[in-house]
Order: C-alpha cells, then structure tokens, then sequence
C-alpha cells in the first residue's frame, strides 16, 4: 500500500485497491446498521476515494480529466454496490419484521355474538319501507286507548263477543271506556279525524288480547295495518296492493287468494291467503272499509271508500323465517335476537 | 258447525254426483272454513249384519263380567252364532250390530273367530264408537225399531258418511242450519235447492186451546207459538236416522222430545225448546225478568238475573233463560207424558247481552245471537209436532201462537257503488240470478230495489250485497289493480331517528328484546323507593292474566331486570339488551260518561276521550350485566362499570345531535353515588348509572350491573331535523396543559363548563387527561390534569394569546372553585 494512501488520485493500483475494499466490506454487510459504517467509511467524506478525489485539485490539468474520469468510474461502482446491498438488506429487514408480527388470526373470530335488532322490529321496519316508497306513511296511537276508538268506531257492536272479558283487557275496570288496545285499527280512526283526504297509512304497533301464552299464542303481539281513503277505491286496488304487498315480502313467486269472510268494520271482508312453501297459509284479514266506519267520522261516502287490510308480524315471522314457538320471541332470551341481526 | 254430507244432499239436487272435494272446495270459497273434513266409516267392511240376543250366559269367574251371548244373525250368515261380550246394557230379544269373523271396522280392526274367556267367539257385538258413529263406547249399541235379523247393517244403518265441520262466520246466523248450507252449496254447484221450511205447512194463527201464549217483551221477542201435547211417550226410542244424524253432528241422544227439538234445530235453525207441561202453571208469556230474579238453568247453575233480561215465565215463575237455556224445574223427563213445544223469535242484541252477562253458550243462543229466520217458528213447530206424533204417539191438545208482523226489508241497490268495489261491471241479468238465488228479489227493477229474504237480516247495505255477489261470482274474479305514486312525506323526525338508532346501539353489542307491559307491585317497590309510585300513579289491568302483575309498567326497568334473570338461568352470563317501549303513568282514567258519541264525534268528545287515556310516552332502556363482550383469548374481558352506563347515554344523545347537560342524580333504581342525570334545558331526559345495590339484590343481578333509562319520545321528537354545519378550522392548533388542585366534591363537569366558558371562541376542546390523590396534594382534595387546544379561524395563536387565555381561564376557576394551579 502507497503512502499516503489514495492521495495519488492517478495511482490505478491504489484505485482497484479501494474498489477491492470496499466491495469486500459492502458484500459482507449483514443488516443496515452495518451498511451505514461501510457507507461511511468506504463512501463518506473522509473515504480514501473522497480524499483520492479532492487530490485531484493539485494536480496539472493536463492529467485532471484522466483522474477524474478514474476515480468517477470507481465511485460510480461503490455506490451501486451500495445501493444494490441497501435494497437487499432493507428487504431482508422488512420480511424479519414482518415474519416476527406474525398473528394466529383465527383467535380474532371470536364465537361471541354482536348486539341485534329483535326480528319482530326488523319485519316491521321491511313492511313500512315497503309501503313508504308506495307512498305511504306510518301512523301510530296510544296502546291504552278509549273502548269508542277501539270498538264503537270500528262498528263493533257493544255486545260483539270481541268485547267481552274473554279477549280484551280492561283498564281499571270493566266500565272504565278504556282498553288495551285489542287490535292497530283504532289508529285509523285517529288518522281519519285527523288528517287531510286523501289517506295512505299503515300503522304497525302492539296489539293486546288475554290469551295465555304458549307455543301459538301470546297475549301481546303485534300487527301491520294499511288503511286507504280516496275516491273510487274497491276491492281491485285492495287485491293490487295485496299482491304487491307479499311479492316485495315473500317473493315473486308467492301467490295469494282472497276468502269471503267477516269484519265489522270492513264490506266485503276477506281473508287473506298465501301459498308459500308448498302450501296455503292464513295471513291477514282485508276488505272494504265499512262505509259506516267513514260516516261516523264525518267522511262523505258518496265520494270516498277505502279499503284496509292487517296482520299479524309474529305469524308472518313464524311461517316466513320458521319460528317453531312464540315464545322465544317474547321470553328475551338474547340468543334469539341474536340469530338475526340487524335484519330478517 | 258438523255437518253429513248426506244431509245437506237431501236438499240439493245435483246434475252429477259430487265429489267430496269439490263440495269442500265450495265451501272454502264461499267464505266458510272447512276446518275438518271426517270421512265416517272409513275402512268399514263385512260382514256385519243386524243381529237378535237369543240368550245370554253370564260368566262370573273372571275379574269383569262378562256374557257369552247367541246371537241370531239370520239364516244366510250361519244362523245363530256364539258371541262373548263384555259389556252388560242389553238383554234377550235386543236387536244388535253384529260384526262376522272377515268383518273390518274403521281404524283397521279386523274381526275373526278366537278363542276368549273358555268359549269361541265368532264375532263381535258392536258400540257406535266402534262403527264409527259418535265415541259412545259405555255399551253396545241396542238398536230400535223394524229391521230384518241378517240385512248388511253398513247400507241398512248408513254407516258411511262424510262429515265437514265448517266455521261459520257472526254475520251468517242462517248458515247454523243444514237448510242455510243446502242452499249455499246448491248455488255455488249449480244444484237444485230444495227448501226444507217448505216441505213443512206454516202453523195456524188461529188459537186452538193448550197452553196460551202472550209477549209482554215486544221489543225482545216477535213470534211465540206454543203447542200442547198429550200421551207423549217419553221413553221412545228415536228413529235411527235422527240418532244417528245428531250424532254426526256431535250431539248425544237425550230423549225423543230432545233429539225431534235438536234435529229440527239443526236442519232449519230455528231453536225449539219442549217444556213438560205438568211443570208449569198457567200461560206461558215472554217478559223481562226483575232483578235478582232466579232461574235455576238445565246445567244446574242457579242463575241471577238483572233487570230486563229475556224470560220465558209462567204465571208463577221464570222458566227459562229465552233463547239460551232451559230451566230445571220445567225439564223433560223419562215420565213426562204432556209436553208444550216453544218456539219463538228472539232478538240478537238481547240474546247476545243475555248469554254474555251469564258467560253461557248454548246452540240456542249462538244462532239468536247471529240472526234466526223470524218466519220459521210456525213452520217449525209444525215439524216438531209432526215428529212427535210419528215417533212418540203424541196427540196436540191445542196451539197458540202470536205472530209479530214481519218488517221487510230491502235495499236500494246502488250498481254504481258496486262497479267501484267489486272492479266487474256485471249485467243485470246475472245479478238478478245471483239475488234470486240467494233468496232476495228485485221489486222495482229501475231503480234495482232488492227485497232481502227473511233469513238474511245481515243483508242492509249495498256494501253487504256487493260481498254476496262477488262471494257467489267468486273473488278470484276481482281484479289485481295496485295503486301507486301517491304523494308521501316518508318517515316522520321521530320515526326517523328511532329507525336509524337502533342499528347504531345494536352495533355497540345491545341486544333488543320486546317485554311485555305487565308488572307486579312487589317488582315496582323493589326497582324505586317504597312508594315512589302509589296505586294512583300506576295503570291497573281490571282482568291481568296474573293476579300478580296486574300493572302497567311505569319504566321499562323491571321487564329487563326480569328477562335478565331469565337469560342468567339460561346460563347466557353476560348480556346488554335494550327495549324500546311504551310506559304507563298518571293514571287519569274515569269511568267514561255514559253519553254516547256523535257521527262524527265533537272536537269537545274527542278530547274527552283522550282525558280518559293514561299517560303514555315511549321510553328506551339499556341494562348491561357481567362482562363487555371481548375476546379472553386475546384481551381481559372487562366487567361494565358505571361510566360505561353513563358514555353510552352520552353517545346516544350526541348520534341525535343533541345539546344537554349531565349532572349527579339520586333517583332508584340507581346507585345514589354512581347515578348521572341527562338534562336538555330543564326537562329531565335520562337517567344512567351502576344501579342500587339493594336492586340488584333484590332483582338477583350480578354485582355492579348497570342501566340507562331515557324519555325516548322527547329525544326523538327534540331531534334535530336539520344539523347546521360549521366550517372545519385549518389554521394550527395551540396546545397546553394545565393541572389545578379542587377540593373533592367539585365535579370535573364542573371544571370544564367553566373553562368552556372562559375559554370563549379560541379554546377548542377541554379534556381531562388524569385525576390524582395524593402526595403533593392536600387531604380531601384532588389534581386535575386537563389538556387544552386553542384554534383561531383566520391566523396562527401567538403564545402571548394563548397565555392570555389561560390566565382568564386560571382566574375563573380559581373565583369559581377556589381552584389552585398545581406546581
């Protein structure tokens, strides 16, 4: 080795000594730590080919292009190696790190199970969209309501068996006037006293009847009325809106029959059926409405008629996403609301 | 109502024979449910042959009595034949339904020779249960009457039948007959009806003698007729056809007089009811009864009228509950030998209101109570008497009747308002066919005024003979127009809200369960204070389904406490579950004003009506026990703490956009030192906090469960409909920290209202970083370390600014709490 060392910016030997060098450290670097040092002491300022370098300066100018061009070459050579060392060892670092984070992810399903919407809630919410992009709206009511809401006004004659002890639960006493509510329709009444003709409302709420519970009935349920009052409307836009109705719900496939049958607020009543699932099933009860109904609340028949339609939600739960007993849906057990979701 | 096929056949000629499934199909459509088809006989084959006891052997060795009989079954079927029996109700000479060795009764019960009880039996004596007919099964059947030893007893006694039970609806009261169905079916089959009313002539009006009749109850009762009859043998057996019709029905056979009055009952629907004449003295009138009046009725209840209800009565006393049930002391009995048949037109209203009061159903008053043919007293007293003489040798001493005189009824039938509802434009002709069948006719053809027929007093509107013709064209005919694009505002604020937070609690790992509003007292007491809620305050159920829970619910608590407790029995430990619901307070209930509504009610009734109502508001509750929901195998499952209770009600109200206030409550069922009160101006909103110890105790929880009740219908009616949005800041925030020693007591609630408003427009946002006990900081004091943000809209904060800032807030907070800066 030459003394001083690299300050002869023409001496090739000295040159190909340094490029050995540093080649050598470079290639043997193990982590970036170390390619820092080698970068500094084969690269840096105080490198033998930086100090090689600034000897250029001195020397005669006929000679300083042949050095530089030299000593450029060289340079060039150790800051590729540099570079080409710097990305291999920055990938090595990465997969070390990566490879040391590495998580068993299957413990991040846990089996525990999320909050969720009671299905009953989720049914209802699916038929009032349904009938608000109908043009719809929702109306509710109180569930204590007075008797002439729940039954005068509804056309339920005072000795109507739906009146007696047996079904309907008095408030107070049994000559209080006031009821929980045994079905949605006193709702509208208030909707017909209250709001503009014409009128496209459902009204889905809890309902009360004294049955005891048990795998079919429970003394509180809920139920989904429609009521419509404009003029001219019968029975084909009640069965129109019926069919539209179950096909939103139950699919395209479903199909419906109207039955005779009897309300008393409601001339003609049907019943409404559906075939789902291979067979005829008892959904709801429709018809038009009574106009005795409309004139006891002032409504000019010879103009106006209406038809309304209702149902249960815990049967249509029951049959529609094969709940075997009422009772899970009232006995707030988690697990069962917890099977749905937010939806159902 | 049961009805035999067979039976209804006799009144409806068909051009072809019928199948089974296409009468049931009928039926369905034209509004009756057939809720169970029962194919009598089924599986029914010989021999089986009627029979004569020759003699009888007792056999008293075993356990049981038991007879080894000879039985006659006639020449061509080997003649007399040894039969053992185990039943005792019959003797020599009886005639029986003897069932041969190859016979098959239904349920698949083959007969054959066997060997019992030390003798060969070579058949088998029948019961009815056994042939299929009722589920008499106490004996053997005694057959009475004229029948040949050995005729094949399937076509002699037509064991064969089918029986559909139809639900008929509360308007069809002319349906509770075989004459109402005949005619039904006869028109949806295009059949010829046969009327069974007129194969009978109408009663006389004139008096001839008997037992007289008189209606002081005009009102109540139309018709009356009675008649008299002597030399009735009690104890003849009814024919076979009428047993065995009354027992396809699902009646049992009484006595002659009973089953003639059932099966007239049955085929026409008018309710007959035969008195023994010996029981009662004098005339017989219809009148009201006087209050507290007794009857003692046929099921032996002793009942106690009120004031106007419906009696039939003697010179002396009420004999029977018109219209429902008989009373004891006329019954009919085996030695009865002189009998009066009543039969007569009750009203609906009085019948129903009767048999309501007396909870009291009978086949009488469901059909009075829906509508009997005010025409058929006459005639079908007539039937009964005739019956009466054939098969009980009676003799009429004489009859009397009055006869009301019948209203008509008809109905100017509006086409144009049938056009609307029905969709069809249908030609007169085929209504006036349609009308003629069902028994109305057209009495003035322009302005088309229809005569409804005696039977049909359901029948008074247009709208009611629009459902006639569309329920015979059939409602598959109606067609399928959906009506659409009407103008809606869609949900409502509230609706609205409520919709869109559910997801968001349920997403925070709420369960939502539905309660029912039933709650004990004992569960009130124990959620609240001791008479927090007094009787008065609470709702009461005059009928609960449990005598315990009687109640309304004033909160929603006590229905989640309960369904906790059942989750904890199911062993699900750790749950949050939410109910949003009704609650019931202020009971403002009267009796309502006996003053009846007017069509259309008041503005003054309206509001009446409401003042009746209890109080009701919708209400959301949260109850979360034992652990947050986490993972253990990656994280502490972390128990709910109070605070938990309290963030939540927070982020509930800032989801809504809402401006409010917390401050440190008392109220049950919370604990009174973790317990938060939500505020927006000075209505009280919600209440959240770790609950009461005594509560959970009570409620069997586990330790430190927490909840939150709110008024829900307040938040969400208080909603904002519209958030009014600021501009987002982009000049640099200024930090700073600031730590300041208060007494105890002072909440850091406080602290920060009062930093907020000292702060004015440049603070930002106000937080405390850390609460510190400790050295360096007094006894009953504590170390507040609170970090701050400033932020100006239009420049960089200067540090001077800052610091001025801060002074102003130091200052106030040392005015307000005595507050020192912590060095």
């Amino acid at each position: 080795m030459s003394t001083p060392a690299g300050n002869d910016p023409l001496n090739l030997a000295d040159l190909a000594e340094f490029r050995a060098k540093a080649e050598l450290a470079i290639k043997s670097t193990k982590s970036l730590e170390d390619l820092k040092a080698v970068r500094i002491n084969h690269a840096g300022d105080k490198s033998p080919i930086a100090l090689a370098n600034r000897a250029i300066a001195k020397l005669p100018a006929a000679d300083k292009a042949k050095a530089g061009a030299l000593i450029g070459e060289v340079r060039e050579f150790i800051n590729q190696l540099l570079n080409e060392q710097l990305q291999r060892l920055t990938v090595a670092r990465n997969m070390e790190i990566i490879e040391s984070e590495r998580v068993d992810i299957s413990l991040a399903v846990d089996q525990t199970r999320p909050g969720a919407i009671h299905p009953l809630t989720t049914v209802m919410n699916r038929i009032s969209d349904i009938f608000i992009a109908m043009g719809y709206e929702v109306a509710d009511g109180p569930e204590a309501e007075a008797e002439w809401f729940n039954f005068d006004a509804l056309n339920i004659p005072a000795n109507h068996p739906a009146r007696s002890m047996q079904d309907t639960f008095y408030v107070n006493d049994k000559n209080s006037g006031v009821v929980l509510r045994t079905q949605t329709s006193p709702v509208q009444i208030r909707t017909l006293l209250n709001r503009e003709l014409p009128i496209y409302i459902i009204s889905p709420g809890k309902v009360f009847r004294s049955d005891e519970l048990d795998q079919t009935h429970t003394p509180v349920f809920h139920q989904v009325e429609g009521l419509v009052v404009d003029k001219g409307i019968g029975m084909p836009h009640l069965k129109g809106t019926i069919n539209h109705f179950a096909k939103t719900m139950f699919g395209e496939d479903v199909k419906t029959r109207l039955r005779p049958s009897y309300f008393p607020f409601t001339e003609p009543s049907a019943e409404i059926d559906i075939f789902f699932n291979g067979k005829w099933i008892e959904w709801g009860g429709c018809g038009v409405v009574n106009p005795k109904v409309l004139q006891g609340v002032g409504i000019d028949t010879d103009v106006y008629s209406g038809f309304a339609f209702g149902m249960g939600i815990e049967r249509t739960l029951m049959f529609r996403n094969g709940v075997t007993d009422m009772r899970d849906m009232v006995e707030g057990d988690i697990r069962f609301s917890q099977m749905f979701g937010v939806i159902s | 109502m049961k009805v035999p096929i067979s039976w209804i056949n006799e009144f409806v000629q068909f051009s072809d024979q019928l199948e089974v499934e296409a009468i049931v199909s009928a039926f369905i459509q034209l509004g009756f449910e057939v809720e169970e088809i029962d194919y009598v006989g089924q599986g029914i084959s010989g021999p089986i042959v009627i029979g004569r006891v020759t003699a009888i052997e007792e056999l008293s060795e075993f356990k049981k009595p038991i007879r080894y009989c000879q039985v006659d079954v006639g020449a061509s079927n080997g003649g007399i034949r040894g039969i053992v029996c185990g039943a005792t109700n019959f003797k020599v000479g009886d005639l029986v339904i003897t069932a041969l060795p190859g016979a098959e009764l239904p349920g698949g019960f083959k007969i054959a020779q066997r060997e019992t009880y030390g003798h060969i039996s070579d058949g088998m004596i029948c019961s009815l249960r056994e042939i299929g007919i009722g589920e008499d099964h106490s004996g053997i059947f005694v057959l009475d009457g004229n029948f040949e030893i050995g005729t094949d007893a399937i076509s002699t006694l037509d064991l064969l039948d089918v029986v559909l039970d139809l639900a008929v609806l509360p308007d069809r009261g002319y349906a509770l007959s075989i004459r109402g169905l005949a005619r039904e079916l006869a028109i949806a089959t295009k059949g010829t009806f046969v009327d069974p009313a007129s194969l009978h002539e109408a009663f006389p009006k004139s008096k001839t003698g008997g037992v007289a009749a008189a209606i002081s109850a005009k009102d109540d009762c139309q018709s009356l007729v009675l008649t008299t009859l002597k030399n009735v043998n009690s104890t003849a057996v009814t024919p076979w056809y009428i047993q065995r019709r009354l027992l396809l029905a699902g009646m049992r056979s009484i006595s002659i007089a009973v089953d003639i009055t059932n099966y007239i009952m049955l085929e026409t629907g008018q309710p007959l009811h035969a008195f023994d004449k010996s029981k009662i003295s004098g005339s017989i009138e219809i009148r009201y009864s006087n209050a507290n009046e007794e009857i003692e009725t046929l099921d032996h209840v002793l009942r106690v009228l009120g004031n106007n209800e419906l009696v039939v009565a003697d010179k002396s006393k009420g004999l029977s509950l018109a219209g429902i049930m008989g009373g004891a002391s006329s019954e009919v009995t085996a030695s009865t030998s002189n009998l009066v048949i009543e039969a007569a037109h009750f009203s609906a209203e009085k019948t129903s209101e009767t048999a309501r009061r007396h909870i009291l159903s009978s086949e009488a008053s469901r059909r009075f109570e829906r509508g009997v043919d005010p025409q058929l007293p006459a005639i079908a007293s007539n039937y009964a008497v005739k019956l009466l003489i054939e098969h009980a040798g009676a003799e009429v001493v004489g009859r009397n009747a009055v006869i009301g005189k019948e209203k008509m009824q008809t109905i100017a039938f509006n086409l144009d308002q049938l056009q609307v509802i029905s969709g069809i434009n249908f030609e007169k002709e085929n209504l006036q066919r349609i009308l003629n069948d069902l028994g109305c006719q057209i009495i003035d053809y322009d302005n088309f005024v229809v005569q409804i027929p005696s039977w049909r007093p359901d029948l008074l509107t247009t709208n009611d003979l629009a459902e006639e013709i569309l329920r015979i064209s059939g409602y598959d005919q109606i067609p399928s127009v959906l009506i659409g694009g009407q103008i809606g505002k869609g949900y409502s604020l509230p609706q609205r809200l409520e919709r869109q937070l559910k997801p968001l609690l349920a997403a925070k790992g709420f369960v939502e369960i539905l309660n029912y509003p039933f709650v004990s007292q004992e569960d009130i007491d124990l959620a609240f204070s001791e008479g927090f809620y007094t009787v008065d305050d609470l709702v009461k159920i005059a009928n609960p389904l449990s005598e315990k829970e009687p109640f309304l619910r004033p909160s929603l608590l006590p229905g989640l406490f309960a369904a906790a407790k059942r989750n904890l029995g199911r062993n699900n430990l750790d749950l949050a579950v939410f109910e949003s619901g009704t609650v019931f307070t202020n009971q403002k209930v009267q009796s309502a004003s006996k003053s009846k509504i007017s069509t259309p009610p008041s503005a003054s009734e309206l509001a009446q009506l409401d003042a009746m109502i209890p109080q009701q508001q919708k209400s959301l509750a949260i109850l979360m026990i034992g652990k947050k929901i986490t993972n253990p195998a990656l994280t502490n499952l972390e128990a709910w703490q109070w605070s938990d209770a309290i963030s939540t009600g927070v982020e509930i109200m800032k989801l809504l956009n809402l401006s409010f206030e917390v401050v440190a409550g008392t109220a049950m069922p919370w604990h009174p030192g973790r317990c938060a009160e939500f505020w927006i101006g000075d209505q009280l909103v919600g209440i959240a906090g770790e609950l009461h110890p005594r509560v959970i105790e009570g409620f069997e929880l586990p330790a430190r469960a927490i909840a939150i009740e709110m008024n829900f219908d307040y938040l969400l009616e208080n909603g904002v409909a519209v958030v009014p949005a600021e501009p987002l800041l982009m000049m640099p925030v200024a930090k700073e920290d600031l730590a300041i020693v208060v007494t105890d007591s002072v909440p850091a609630g406080a602290v920060l209202k009062s930093i907020r408003a000292a702060g004015g427009t440049l603070l930002e946002q106000a937080r405390v970083f850390d609460v510190y006990k400790g050295e360096q900081v007094p006894v009953g004091h504590k170390s507040l370390a609170i970090s701050l943000r400033f932020r100006a809209p239009d420049r960089t904060l200067t540090t001077e600014e800052v610091s001025a800032v801060k002074t102003d807030i130091l200052k106030q907070l040392e005015k307000e709490f005595a507050a020192k800066l912590r060095i």
